[in-house]
C-alpha cells in the first residue's frame, strides 16, 4: 500500500518538475515576447505542477505515516486507532534533506502564485520556477531518498507546525530579495555598485564554504558515503541498499567523526574563482574600471561554473574514491562521493545562479530595465512580502520555542539555529522601521532587503554546514 | 539631566545603534563557544595564550547570551523601549482620539477630489462603516469619518510586549534552573540533582521530594534506529508514600511540583549485567518481572526466598542460563538452573514449587538520565508573544483611515489620509469618489498627488 503510494509519488514528482520547466520557459519568453498565450500557459502550467506537486507531497506523508505506523508493529507495539491516526500524519515531508528540498521548491512556487494574483510579473515568475527547479535538481543528488521512522526527539505534532511556517516565510523572503534585486536594477543603481557587492558576497561566502582547507591548500573538502544494506522492515528477507556518510576514529579524542575528502579537481576551480571575485570586488570599487571589473567576475564565474560541474560528475557518477593513505574509515568501503555536504551545493548553486543574473543585467542593461516593471511597484512586492513573512517568522520562532519548552523545559537555549532565526527576523524588523518609521524608501531599503536575505541564507543553509556549533537542528546536515 | 537622559533613550538612532549592538553580539555567540564547552575546558585550551583566557573570563564568552555585557546590552534596549513607549503614548493619544475634523485645517492631503456629486457622501461612508460627523458652518457642512482609529495604539502594544517579553527573560534569568539526575533504572531513588552552571561549577539542588525510577526502555525499530526512550517514574514523600506515577519519553515530561522532569539522556551502569527474571505465584497466577543483580535476593513469600547464584554464558549447548538457589528462613534449600530459550523450567522442583521462577536472559542495567528544569519566566514570555502578534497585527494590517469633505451649494470638495498602507486606501478613496459621482464628468478627478 504505502509503496504504490511512493510509486505514484514518484510519477507525480515527476509531473510536477515537468510543469515548473514548461512554467519556467513560458515565463521567460513572455519577457521577451509579450504574447497573452505565453503568459496565461506559464501561469496555468505552475498551477498545474503546484497541484501535481501538493498531491506528490500527501502521498509522501503518508507513506511515511505508514512507514511509522509498520516499523511500530513490526517490533512488536500494538497501536490503537488514535495512535494510528497520529503515527500516519506524524511525519510530515520535510524532515530530511530531501523532502526540506523538495518542500522548499513547494512553498516558493505556493509563494509565487498567491503574489501572482496581485503582481503578474513575469520575470519574478521566471526567478521563482527556476529556483523551484534547482531546489528539486538538487534534491535528485541526495543519495538518502529513503523515508525512516522518525528519531525521538522530532516525534512532535510541534515539527508539523514549526517547521512548515519557516520554510514558507523563507520562501517569501526569497522572493522579495528578488524583487528588490530587480527594483535596484530598474531604479539605476550603477553596475559598478551591483557588481562590487555581488563580487564581494560571492568571494566572501566562497571562503565561508570552503573554508581553512579551500584557502591554505586549493582543496574542496565533501563527506563521502559508503553503501550499505539494511534489512527491509516490510518484506521479510529482502534487504535495501542505504547510503551514510563514512566516519573516522579520532586519535586524539577517540571520537568517531565525520570523515571529510577534497573532490578531485574542483579545489583549484573554486579557489581561482573565490580570488577573481575578490579582486572583481577591488576593481568595481576603482573609478571607471566598470569593464575590467565584468571581466574578472566573467572569468570567475567561469571558474565557479566548472568546480560546481566537475563536482556535480562526481557526485552523479558514484565512482569510487580512492582513500588517501593512512585514512582507516570505521565503515567498510567501496566509499563514494555522495551528497553530504548538500548545504554546500546549494549554497554554491545560489552563488552561480546570482553571478550570471548580474553578468546578464551588466551586459544588456538597457534591455534588460526596459523588460522589468515600474520600480515602485517592485518595491510593492518587498514591502508585501515582508510584511507577511516576518510575522510568519515570529511565529514559527515562538512555535519552535514552546516546542522546546515541552520537550526540555525552556523556551529559549540559544542554540545557533534558533539564535540566527531570531537575528533574521531583528534583520527584518529594522527593515520594517527604516520604511514605516524613517519613512526610508527606494535603494536604501531594498539594499537592507537584499543584505537581510543574505541573513535567511545563512540561516536557512549556514549553521547547517557547521560554520556555527551544532546545536539542535544539525539532523538536517546530512 | 533626567530630561537629557529620557530624551537620549527616546533617540530612534541609539535604538538603531543598540540594536546593531545586539545584533553583533548575537552573530559573536554562534560562534565562540558554539560546544557549550565549560569554563575549565576553555582553561586548558587556552592554557598558553592568556590574553584570549583572560578576555574569555572577563567577557564571560563561554557564556556569552548570559554574560553581564550582553545584559547590559539588553537592559540599555529595555530602556530604549521604555522611553520611546511613555513619549509616543500621548502623541499616539492625541492623534487617535482628537483628530482633526476640518478639511481646511486637515494638512497636506495627498488624496483630494472636488466637484458636483450626483450621490450623498454620508450614507456612503457610512455604508463602508466609517463614524461620520457632519457638523455645520458658514452655511455649509463639514464631514468628518473615520475608521479604525484603534490602530494606532499597534506599535505601542508591540513595543510593550517586546518589553514584557524582555522582563520575562530578566524573572527566567533570575529564578530558572536546569539541571541532571541519572538514576539506576532498578529502583534507584534520588531526592537532589546536579545543577548545571555555564562555568563548568556543579552543585547539587534538594528536589523536595524523592524521585524513583522503576524501569528504563530503550526501545530500537527493526534496523537499530532509536523508537523512544522511555522511563517509569515515582514521585515519593519523605516517609516513602507514592505521590504519583508516570511513564515518561522523550517530548512528554513530568510535571510535579514546579518542575519538570524530562527524558533527555541514558546511560549503561558500569556495575554491569543483571538477570530478567519472571516469578509466577502458580496460587493467584499472579507474576512479575525483575532485573535481579548476582546475590541479590528475591523475596517471594514470608522467609522464601531466590537468588541467583551463577551465570552460564552457554549451558552445554542449551544457551545462557542462570542457577537459583532457593533458601527457606535463610537456609538452603534447594538449587536449579533456569534456560533462558527455554524459561517454562528446566528442573521439576522448580516447577512443583508454589513459585516457578524462570529466567528471561541477561539485561544491561541502565540509569535513565532525567533533565530537571523549572522557568517560571514562561507565562510572561508567552503572554508578550501573544501581545507582539496581536500588536503586529493591528499595526500591519489595519489602518487609520480619515475622510473630511465640505459640503456647500457649490459642490463637495473631499480629501483623505489613511496612516499606513496608502496605496489601499488610495484606491478605497477613488471608489468612494466613483460612487457619489465625482469624477465622473470630469470635473475633478479623483488622483493621488
Amino acid at each position: 500500500m504505502f509503496e504504490d503510494l511512493l510509486q505514484l509519488g514518484v510519477g507525480l514528482r515527476v509531473a510536477a518538475v515537468g510543469a515548473y520547466a514548461g512554467a519556467f520557459a513560458g515565463y521567460a519568453s513572455s519577457l521577451g515576447l509579450p504574447r497573452r498565450l505565453l503568459k496565461t500557459g506559464a501561469s496555468v502550467l505552475a498551477w498545474v505542477g503546484l497541484t501535481a506537486h501538493s498531491a506528490y507531497l500527501v502521498a509522501r506523508w503518508f507513506a511515511a505515516g505508514q512507514v511509522e505506523i509498520l516499523a511500530r508493529e513490526r517490533t512488536g507495539d500494538v497501536l490503537t486507532t488514535a495512535d494510528r491516526f497520529w503515527y500516519l500524519i506524524s511525519h510530515p515531508p520535510f524532515t530530511n534533506l530531501f523532502d526540506a528540498l523538495n518542500f522548499t521548491a513547494w512553498a516558493m512556487m505556493l509563494c509565487w502564485l498567491l503574489l501572482q494574483r496581485k503582481f503578474a510579473f513575469q520575470v519574478l515568475g521566471a526567478l521563482a520556477s527556476a529556483v523551484a527547479l534547482v531546489a528539486m535538481g538538487e534534491a535528485m543528488l541526495v543519495s538518502e531518498q529513503a523515508i525512516e521512522p522518525l528519531v525521538p526527539a522530532l516525534q512532535s505534532y510541534w515539527i508539523l507546525i514549526h517547521v512548515a511556517m519557516l520554510f514558507v516565510s523563507y520562501a517569501l523572503f526569497t522572493l522579495g530579495a528578488a524583487a528588490a534585486l530587480l527594483y535596484l536594477v530598474r531604479s539605476g543603481t550603477s553596475n559598478a555598485i551591483l557588481g562590487r557587492a555581488q563580487a564581494a558576497v560571492v568571494a566572501v561566502l566562497l571562503a565561508l564554504v570552503g573554508g581553512v582547507p579551500l584557502l591554505t591548500g586549493a582543496r574542496f573538502e565533501i563527506a563521502p558515503s559508503f553503501l550499505h544494506q539494511i534489512p527491509s522492515r516490510l518484506r521479510p528477507g529482502k534487504f535495501l541498499d542505504a547510503v551514510s556518510a563514512v566516519h573516522q576514529l579520532d586519535p586524539a579524542t577517540g571520537k568517531t567523526m565525520k570523515l571529510l575528502l577534497p573532490v578531485p579537481g574542483v579545489g583549484p576551480f573554486l579557489l581561482a574563482a573565490l580570488l577573481l571575485f575578490l579582486a572583481a570586488a577591488v576593481v568595481y570599487s576603482l573609478r571607471d574600471r566598470e569593464k575590467l571589473g565584468f571581466r574578472l567576475t566573467l572569468t570567475g564565474f567561469v571558474a565557479l561554473t566548472f568546480g560546481i560541474a566537475v563536482m556535480v560528475a562526481q557526485i552523479a557518477s558514484a565512482a569510487a574514491v580512492q582513500l588517501p593513505a593512512g585514512v582507516q574509515p570505521v565503515e567498510p568501503g567501496p566509499y563514494f562521493f555522495g551528497i553530504a555536504s548538500n548545504f554546500a551545493l546549494g549554497l554554491l548553486a545560489l552563488l552561480w545562479g546570482t553571478t550570471l543574473g548580474f553578468l546578464i543585467t551588466a551586459r544588456w542593461r538597457p534591455r534588460i530595465e526596459a523588460l522589468l516593471p515600474e520600480a515602485r511597484r517592485l518595491e510593492d512586492v518587498t514591502y508585501r512580502t515582508v510584511i507577511v513573512g516576518w510575522p510568519l517568522l515570529g511565529v514559527g520562532i515562538v512555535l519552535g520555542g514552546v516546542w522546546a519548552n515541552e520537550a526540555w523545559g525552556r523556551f529559549w537555549g540559544w542554540d545557533p539555529k534558533e539564535t540566527w532565526a531570531l537575528i533574521t527576523w531583528i534583520v527584518y524588523a529594522g527593515y520594517l522601521h527604516t520604511r514605516i518609521t524613517l519613512g526610508w524608501s527606494g535603494k536604501r531599503t531594498a539594499a537592507i532587503a537584499v543584505a537581510a536575505f543574505a541573513v535567511v541564507i545563512f540561516t536557512f543553509m549556514g549553521v547547517n554546514l557547521g560554520l556555527t556549533g551544532d546545536g539542535l537542528h544539525s539532523y538536517g546536515a546530512g | 539631566m533626567v530630561d537629557r537622559i529620557f530624551r537620549a533613550f527616546c533617540s530612534l538612532k541609539l535604538t538603531l545603534a543598540n540594536l546593531f549592538a545586539i545584533f553583533l553580539a548575537m552573530v559573536a555567540g554562534t560562534f565562540v563557544n558554539p560546544g557549550n564547552a565549560p569554563l575549565a575546558e576553555i582553561e586548558q585550551a587556552f592554557a598558553s595564550r592568556p590574553l584570549a583566557l583572560w578576555s574569555y573570563r572577563w567577557f564571560e564568552l563561554y557564556d556569552l547570551f548570559h554574560s553581564w555585557w550582553f545584559t547590559l546590552l539588553l537592559l540599555s534596549l529595555a530602556l530604549n523601549l521604555i522611553a520611546c513607549s511613555i513619549e509616543k503614548l500621548p502623541k499616539i493619544h492625541l492623534q487617535s482620539q482628537y483628530p482633526e475634523k476640518r478639511l481646511d485645517r486637515a494638512g497636506d492631503l495627498r488624496l483630494k477630489a472636488s466637484g458636483m456629486p450626483a450621490n450623498d457622501l454620508v450614507p456612503e461612508l457610512r455604508r463602508r462603516g466609517y463614524a461620520v460627523e457632519v457638523s455645520e458652518r458658514d452655511g455649509g457642512s463639514d464631514v468628518f469619518a473615520e475608521r479604525g482609529r484603534n490602530s494606532r495604539y499597534g506599535v505601542w502594544v508591540v513595543h510593550l510586549s517586546l518589553l514584557v517579553i524582555l522582563g520575562g527573560g530578566i524573572v527566567g534569568r533570575l529564578t530558572a534552573f536546569e539541571g541532571t539526575a541519572l538514576v539506576s533504572q532498578d529502583g534507584g531513588e534520588v531526592e537532589s540533582f546536579t545543577l548545571r552552571t555555564p562555568d563548568g561549577s556543579t552543585s547539587r539542588k534538594r528536589l523536595g521530594f524523592t524521585l524513583r525510577c522503576t524501569d528504563f526502555r530503550l526501545k530500537q525499530f527493526e534496523s537499530g534506529a532509536p523508537k523512544a526512550y522511555e522511563s517509569d517514574l515515582v514521585v515519593l514523600d519523605g516517609q516513602g508514600n507514592e505521590l504519583k506515577r508516570a511513564t515518561i519519553n522523550v517530548n512528554h515530561p513530568l510535571q510535579f511540583g514546579g518542575l519538570t522532569i524530562f527524558q533527555s539522556s541514558y546511560q549503561q551502569l558500569e556495575e554491569g549485567l543483571r538477570a530478567r527474571v519472571r516469578i509466577v505465584d502458580s496460587g493467584s497466577g499472579a507474576s512479575r518481572v525483575l532485573l535481579v543483580a548476582p546475590g541479590e535476593k528475591i523475596e517471594a513469600a514470608e522467609g522464601l526466598t531466590y537468588s541467583i547464584v551463577d551465570h552460564r554464558a552457554d549451558f552445554a549447548g542449551l544457551g545462557e542460563a542462570v542457577q537459583v538457589l532457593r533458601e527457606e528462613n535463610g537456609k538452603p534449600a534447594g538449587k536449579f538452573w533456569s534456560f533462558a530459550k527455554a524459561p517454562e523450567g528446566f528442573d521439576a522442583r522448580n516447577r512443583a514449587d508454589r513459585f516457578a521462577v524462570s529466567f528471561a536472559g541477561t539485561a544491561q542495567l541502565y540509569a535513565t538520565g532525567l533533565q530537571i528544569a523549572r522557568d517560571p519566566s514562561t507565562p510572561i514570555i508567552y503572554a508578550g508573544c501573544f501581545f507582539l502578534f496581536a500588536g503586529c497585527a493591528i499595526a500591519f494590517y489595519t489602518a487609520h483611515k480619515r475622510i473630511w469633505a465640505r459640503v456647500s451649494s457649490s459642490g463637495v470638495a473631499i480629501g483623505g489620509a489613511a496612516h499606513r498602507n496608502a496605496d489601499a486606501f488610495r484606491v478605497e478613496f477613488e471608489d468612494i469618489c466613483a460612487r457619489i459621482g465625482l469624477g465622473a464628468g470630469r470635473q475633478g478627478p479623483a488622483r493621488a498627488a
